[in-house]
């Protein structure tokens, strides 16, 4: 199951908790909604740290960040 | 925020140091011996202990006249809060907090001015003197020179650790500690030996600053990574991905002017990059004083204290890290 969480409109550090309460969880496929750019490259910095692939997916103002373990 | 140099140009000649070169404070000429360096910075809670974050605001605000090499005499207090939401003790824990430190510095708060508003912000306003040919600025770093910081690195970041609920409490202790140090004794220091520049790590990180030395002394710098001085939990919460705002946009505007060497990986780059709150001074030395220096330092219990880099002939780029 891949888990989805949308933080559009949070600034950091909510989206970065948020998806570390996932990673803690053991969840291994993350798709992050995220519309703040220093949430993209911190969101990135978690995963990458935590052995997740991560893929970055721009429309217009927002990202899609597809995590992967 | 850098706005202020929409600011109309004043031409009074006493002006000794304005707005021309971001310096850390103003300064004007009272007579042959006697300038006022004059500074205001006002802050949003940073701690949740009202009367630590007193003394962090004022710790915060005396730091722009010690890095000017100037001794601070006054101050006036600036408080906006919201009256209906705010405990009257805790704005007296506040003002109490900045009143010891103030005390601490050898100076006095003598009045101030208050007003209501949706949050919480604390600040100083604060004069002091020097002796003209004394003033320590940002513009005087000669190639050659050795770069000392004295305070560690890491308050940015700690604070949106802090906000993330993941700090643990000996983190926030030492970030506290550092926020409410003054940077008195480092003056003195610097003072006693003589050197050639001096500004305050704040808002803009060690490498925003270091560029503002940089570009007003009309050199480049060299900074060693390694030898920096860092928080020791601060770099566990940059794999995290806790950085604030201000700290990524301060590495996107040091970007084009910095050279960064392989060895400094892209989380060591931001670090460095980290909006620091009441940093440590951030002092360019004579080669020849620069032990002399860092022992006093030593000496007068600013531990942190570490050569961090040096200053090098105008180059292609303003900052070298490697």
């Amino acid at each position: 199951m891949v888990k989805k969480i949308d933080v559009r409109g949070f600034s950091c550090p909510q989206p970065v908790m948020l998806v570390k309460k996932a990673i803690d969880a053991g969840e291994n496929e993350i798709v992050v909604m995220v519309n703040d750019e220093v949430a993209v490259g911190n969101v990135q910095r978690l995963a990458q740290n935590n052995g997740f692939t991560v893929e970055i997916k721009r429309q217009q103002d927002e990202k899609l960040i597809k995590l992967k373990k | 925020m850098q706005v202020l140099h929409q600011l109309p140009k004043f031409d009074d000649p006493k002006i000794l140091v304005g707005g021309t070169h971001m310096d850390d404070a103003a300064v004007y000429k009272i007579d042959e011996n006697t300038a006022i360096v004059q500074t205001v910075d006002i802050l949003t809670p940073i701690a949740d202990d009202p009367y630590i974050f007193g003394q962090i605001v004022a710790a915060n605000s005396l730091s722009d006249i010690y890095a000017m090499g100037a001794k601070p005499i006054t101050s006036l207090s600036i408080l906006c809060y919201p009256p209906e939401k705010i405990d009257n003790k805790i704005v007296n824990s506040m003002l109490k907090g900045a009143a010891d430190k103030v005390k601490e510095a050898g100076a006095c708060i003598i009045g101030g001015h208050t007003l209501k508003d949706t949050e919480v912000k604390c600040g100083l306003a604060v004069t002091g003197i020097v002796a003209p040919d004394k003033i320590v600025t940002n513009s005087g770093a000669k190639p050659g020179d050795r770069l000392i910081l004295t305070k560690p690195l890491g308050t940015g970041i700690i604070s949106t650790a802090i906000k993330a609920n993941l700090a643990p409490t000996k983190a926030i202790n030492k970030i506290n500690n550092n926020m409410c140090q003054l940077n008195k004794n480092a003056c003195d220091a610097m003072l006693e030996v003589g050197v050639s520049s001096a500004t305050d790590i704040t808002g803009f990180g060690l490498l925003g600053h270091v560029f503002e030395m940089a570009e007003a002394s009309n050199v480049s710098m060299i900074i060693k990574a390694p030898q920096v001085p860092i928080i020791e939990e601060t770099l566990e919460f940059a794999k995290m991905g806790l950085f604030p705002q201000g700290s990524i946009m301060n590495f996107e505007f040091v970007k084009p002017n910095t050279q960064f060497e392989h060895n400094v990986d892209a989380e060591l780059q931001l670090l460095l990059c980290d909006a620091q709150t009441s940093g440590g001074l951030l002092i360019s030395v004579p080669e020849e004083r620069s032990e002399t220096l860092l022992n006093l330092l030593i000496m007068k219990g600013i531990t942190s204290a570490c050569i961090i880099g040096g200053v090098i002939n105008e180059k292609e780029r303003r900052i070298y890290v490697n």
